[in-house]
Formats: structure tokens, C-alpha cells, sequence
């Protein structure tokens, strides 16, 4: 019983912790900035650049049998 | 997820395919079998330049539009294959000391300029594809004719005769005309009554019989110039062939009749053509007006 009481005196002590002012600051600053969400504009917008490019290619490489 | 991963979009990795070939494997982490896709894009180049370099053929006309076609097959499973590779790569990717910004500015660029401008070279140097607008040259070439000049081959030899080549006309800025090439440098010759004279020989002509190139009211002939026999068609219409007085063709300058010899302006009307005006021999017909049957090397 006396180990028990040693070790609850233990855990009530730990919980007294005194917690460092910049705590929750100092965690927030280690953890990565989240992304900027990509909106579904700039992504049909981007999706459709890259698909007028690749037409532009593909018309490039048949433009050889184009006649002049 | 920690620090160090971040998610494939497959929407990106779509999108820098069709931008670059291979660049959106790239952008997976894939860069063996990006590189790869992307060098095989770029191959069709060098490959029509090895064609061109090759004795006129139907096959090589065939493997020349495979290759192209194969260029635009590539770039579409390109696409696909990125988009799912970016699916498998799922969330926990680990970018890899090549997925910077520059290298896709780079490759994106290759992949946009190159198709353009080896084109371009290949339309200068190497095959140009022109349209028939007229029957000057049937029944070799038909109105509506499309066909490609082999440059290659005319930049390192000069015509002979009985060669069809297209040249530029320096009357009618901007304009290339297809003919036939009769007389060389040097040659006398002729034309009297329709009937073609070389160093004081005439040309023999066959009559075809029942010729299914003739249109009607004209007559279809096997002529013999040099060695190489070819059609040329006479009649049909009104016109008549227009005679020319014997001359000697002049250094650097050449003798060139169309094969629809009543119904064709050529040398007869506007005198010799210069060899720097020369574009080119026609080497094939890869998109015949009237019959697939005349698809391929041209004849003879």
C-alpha cells in the first residue's frame, strides 16, 4: 500500500507541472504550414493550359504532312 | 504524414504529361521510365531524317507516318500512365531531389518547343508536303494530290531527268510548281508538234490502250526518256501542245514539261529554271485524290 501511495503522490505531483509559457506556440511552430488549398478553378483552368499545349504539340507533329 | 511526404495529384501529374512527355512520371517519381518517354518523344525527328535518307519506297512512306502517329499515341499514354501512376503513389510520397520547380520549367519547355521546331527543320530539310491544285501533271500527279518532297536527296545530288521535282516560280512569288524534268545543262532540246526532242532525239511514246488514267478525249502514252519510262497524257480540251524551238539548256538551269503535255504550263511557256529554285524531288503520294491504289512511292 505504501508503493501505492508513493506512486499516486508521484502522478499528482507530475500533473502540477509547471508548463512553460511559449508551450503551445513553440509546438504550433514545429508543425508544417499547411498547403493552400488548390481551387477547382485554378485546376480546370491549369488541366486546361496543359491541354491546349498538348494539342499545340500534336498539331506540331502532324503539321508535317500539312501542305504548304 | 510527416514533414518529408506530400500527395501525387494525379490532376498535376495529367497535366505536366501533356505539357512534356514524361515529365508527370517525373513528378511520380518515375524518372527512369519518365526520361525514357520523354527521349522516345523526341526520336521521330532523327528518324525522318534516316528515312529521307533511304531509296524511295512505299514502306518507308508507311514507317514515316507510324513514326508520327506513334509520337501522338505516345503523348496520350503518357498522359494515362502518369495519372496512374499518381493514383498508386497514393498519399505518402517522398519527393525526390528531382521534383524541383526547375527541372519540370526545363523539361516543360523541351517538351513545347521541340515538336515545333523539328517540324519546322524537317519541313526545310528534309520532307515538305505540298496539295495538287491542277491536272498539269496528271496522270503522275491529280489534282488534289497531296505528296511529300524528299529535300535530302536533292540537296546532296542534282536532278536527272525524268525526275519530278517542284521548284519555286520566281514570276509568281511564292508559289511552288510541280514538273517534270526533260532536258539537263548543257542538253538541246526540243519540242514540234507535240512531239519532244533531246539532243536531237525524240522521246518514243507507246500509247497505253484503254488506259483507265485516261479522262475522256485524251490519250494516255508510255514515254522512254534516259532509260525511265512514265505516263504522259495527250488531247482531251481544246488546247494544243505548244511547240518550243531548240535551244541548249544553260549551265545551272533545267528543261521541265508537265505530263499532261496539251494541257500543262512549264518551260515551254515561261523558259528554263534555275537550280537554286529547285525545292525538291516528289517522292510519294500520301494522300491520293481519287485511288488508294496510287498511295505510296510515286511512279515511276
Amino acid at each position: 500500500m505504501r508503493s501505492d501511495e508513493g506512486y499516486e503522490s508521484w502522478k499528482q505531483h507530475r500533473a502540477r507541472a509547471e508548463v512553460p509559457p511559449d508551450f503551445a506556440a513553440d509546438v504550433l511552430a514545429r508543425l508544417p504550414a499547411p498547403r493552400p488549398r488548390v481551387g477547382p478553378w485554378l485546376r480546370v483552368a491549369a488541366c486546361a493550359l496543359a491541354g491546349l499545349a498538348c494539342l499545340f504539340r500534336i498539331a506540331s507533329v502532324l503539321g508535317l504532312f500539312l501542305p504548304s | 504524414m510527416n514533414e518529408a511526404q506530400s500527395k501525387r495529384s494525379p490532376w498535376v501529374a495529367v497535366a505536366l504529361s501533356l505539357v512534356s512527355t514524361g515529365l508527370g512520371h517525373i513528378y511520380c517519381g518515375r524518372i527512369v521510365r519518365g526520361l525514357a518517354l520523354f527521349c522516345a518523344s523526341l526520336l521521330f525527328a532523327p528518324f525522318a531524317f534516316v528515312l529521307a535518307l533511304l531509296a524511295p519506297a512505299t514502306p518507308v512512306l508507311v514507317l514515316l507516318i507510324l513514326a508520327v502517329l506513334g509520337v501522338v499515341g505516345l503523348y496520350l499514354f503518357a498522359a494515362v500512365d502518369a495519372w496512374r501512376l499518381s493514383r498508386a503513389a497514393g498519399e505518402a510520397f517522398t519527393p525526390r531531389d528531382y521534383n524541383r520547380p526547375v527541372v519540370y520549367l526545363l523539361l516543360g519547355l523541351v517538351g513545347l518547343i521541340y515538336p515545333m521546331a523539328a517540324v519546322a527543320y524537317l519541313r526545310g530539310h528534309v520532307f515538305e508536303a505540298f496539295l495538287i491544285p491542277s491536272g498539269d501533271m496528271a496522270p503522275t500527279l491529280l489534282a488534289g494530290d497531296r505528296f511529300l518532297v524528299n529535300k535530302v536527296v536533292t540537296a546532296s545530288s542534282t536532278p536527272e531527268r525524268g525526275d519530278v521535282v517542284v521548284f519555286r516560280v520566281p514570276e509568281r512569288h511564292g508559289q511552288n510548281w510541280v514538273k517534270r524534268v526533260i532536258g539537263l545543262p548543257g542538253d538541246r532540246v526540243a519540242v514540234r508538234d507535240g512531239e519532244v526532242f533531246v539532243n536531237g532525239k525524240k522521246l518514243e511514246r507507246d500509247r497505253v490502250p484503254d488506259s483507265h488514267l485516261a479522262p475522256l478525249g485524251s490519250q494516255v502514252y508510255a514515254e522512254s526518256l534516259a532509260g525511265r519510262r512514265y505516263f504522259v497524257q495527250l488531247g482531251g480540251g481544246d488546247a494544243k501542245a505548244a511547240d518550243f524551238a531548240e535551244k541548249s539548256v544553260p549551265e545551272g538551269s533545267y528543261f521541265v514539261l508537265g505530263d499532261n503535255r496539251d494541257h500543262s504550263l512549264d518551260s515551254r511557256a515561261f523558259g528554263f529554271i534555275a537550280r537554286g529554285d529547285i525545292v525538291g524531288g516528289a517522292a510519294y503520294i500520301y494522300l491520293p485524290a481519287e485511288s488508294w491504289g496510287r498511295f505510296g512511292v510515286l511512279r515511276p
